[in-house]
């Protein structure tokens, strides 16, 4: 064999050897993007007690439950938050000694009260139980929703802190807003459990104040 | 002399594995869906559990008392998300059907089984996304589990074949 079809040969092998390595490398990126910005949410926000990973789900049922690897051993009970690094992914529903169940966002019984980032306005996401929100306003004369809204939660009703993403409007509906979870819990591994916003665990954080509501 | 030679040639499969051979089934098809390592955003799996108990007592009506819905549903229950009880009552009552049309059908075909099949798969998901979501639309909670429904009928001539080949083994002489 000539040396330039040898040189040839090795930097062939060398290239695809490259390849896998950067698709593997890809996705540990991901990976690590979020376990970054999951500490670095540790750090500024003192809500979370508690980080795992979601490792399954129900998937032949109408329920959108998935399977927590934490759960009674580090503290985590039923009612409690549950948030990936790009915005909320459910709350618990009841809790083992080692694992914990989790309603996810888009289950049909789960209702958050949101309101859209930008200006305040209060709303309502209601899971469709096919992966996207039906969002409804709570005043109904005018349909305000645009696509690309980006939702929040809004603090009401003291189980899910203010200002976690939720959801961004996909497009308009007759009553409302089709909207689409930030976190997709298919993509999303780890996860970090919060403290319900109840006043006694308010002012336990001493967290800097949420931001000021219209 | 070892064991082995102590049974005879063309000697009925052991009763333990005649038995346990379809409850096993029916158990891990229910089991295996929550053992995936996958979050679902929708129904996305056909419910196999409910497929191979349908087809087995489709294949062999006299293989089960009408009760075998009880405990069966209940291990559904324990994996599927749905409130405890729905596959109870649900599944018992498909037990119940089919033996009422194996009553009124004297020589079913594959057709026959098939469409029956069908029939109860869709009654049975459709009722347990109702009595899972009492408050929401029904025409929404239908629509929801629309496609699973479809995808389960299309599946079932692949778990009847999938269950005759549970059945052979399970017959299966020395």
């Amino acid at each position: 064999m000539w040396a330039p079809d040898r040189r040839i040969a090795q930097l062939r092998k060398e290239l695809a050897e490259t390849r896998r390595q950067l698709v593997a490398t890809s996705a540990l990126q991901e990976e690590n993007r979020q376990l970054k910005a999951l500490l670095k949410l540790q750090e500024t926000d003192k809500a979370a007690f508690a980080n795992g990973y979601l490792l399954t789900s129900t998937s032949t049922s109408s329920k959108r439950i998935a399977l927590l690897s934490i759960g009674r051993n580090l503290g985590v009970s039923a009612g409690q938050p549950v948030r990936g690094a790009d915005g909320l992914i459910g709350r618990v529903l009841s809790s083992g000694p080692s694992v914990s169940q989790v309603l996810l966002l888009t289950d049909i019984d789960n209702i958050v009260p949101i309101r859209r980032a930008r200006d305040g306005l209060p709303a309502l996401a209601n899971g469709r139980g096919n992966g996207d929100l039906d969002i409804r306003t709570l005043n109904i004369a005018n349909n305000p929703f645009k696509p690309g809204d980006i939702l929040v939660t809004s603090g009401t009703g003291g189980l899910y802190p203010p200002n976690i993403p939720v959801a961004i409007v996909v497009r308009r509906t007759a009553d409302g807003a089709l909207a689409r979870p930030l976190a997709d819990p298919a993509k999303v591994d780890a996860v970090a459990v919060l403290r319900p916003y109840t006043p006694d665990n308010i002012e336990a954080q001493a967290a800097p104040a949420p931001a000021s509501r219209p | 002399m070892n064991r082995a030679d102590t049974r005879r040639l063309g000697e009925p499969a052991s009763l333990w594995r005649m038995r346990a051979v379809p409850v096993a089934s029916v158990m891990i098809a229910s089991a295996l869906p929550l053992m995936l390592p996958m979050v679902a955003s929708s129904p996305v799996l056909p419910p196999l559990g409910l497929l191979f108990f349908l087809c087995w007592q489709l294949l062999r009506i006299e293989l089960w008392p009408v009760w075998i819905g009880l405990p069966l549903g209940l291990w559904d229950d324990l994996f599927s998300g749905a409130p405890i009880g729905s596959a109870i009552a649900l599944w018992t009552f498909a037990g119940i059907a089919i033996q009422y049309f194996a009553q009124r059908i004297y020589w079913r075909g594959f057709l026959h089984d098939w469409a029956i099949a069908a029939l109860l798969v869709a009654l049975v998901q459709g009722f347990a996304a109702l009595i899972a979501h009492p408050d929401a639309h029904p025409g929404k909670v239908l629509g929801l589990v629309a496609p699973q429904i479809v995808v389960s009928a299309l599946l079932v001539p692949l778990f009847m074949r999938l269950t005759g080949m549970l059945d052979n083994f399970r017959l299966k002489r020395r």
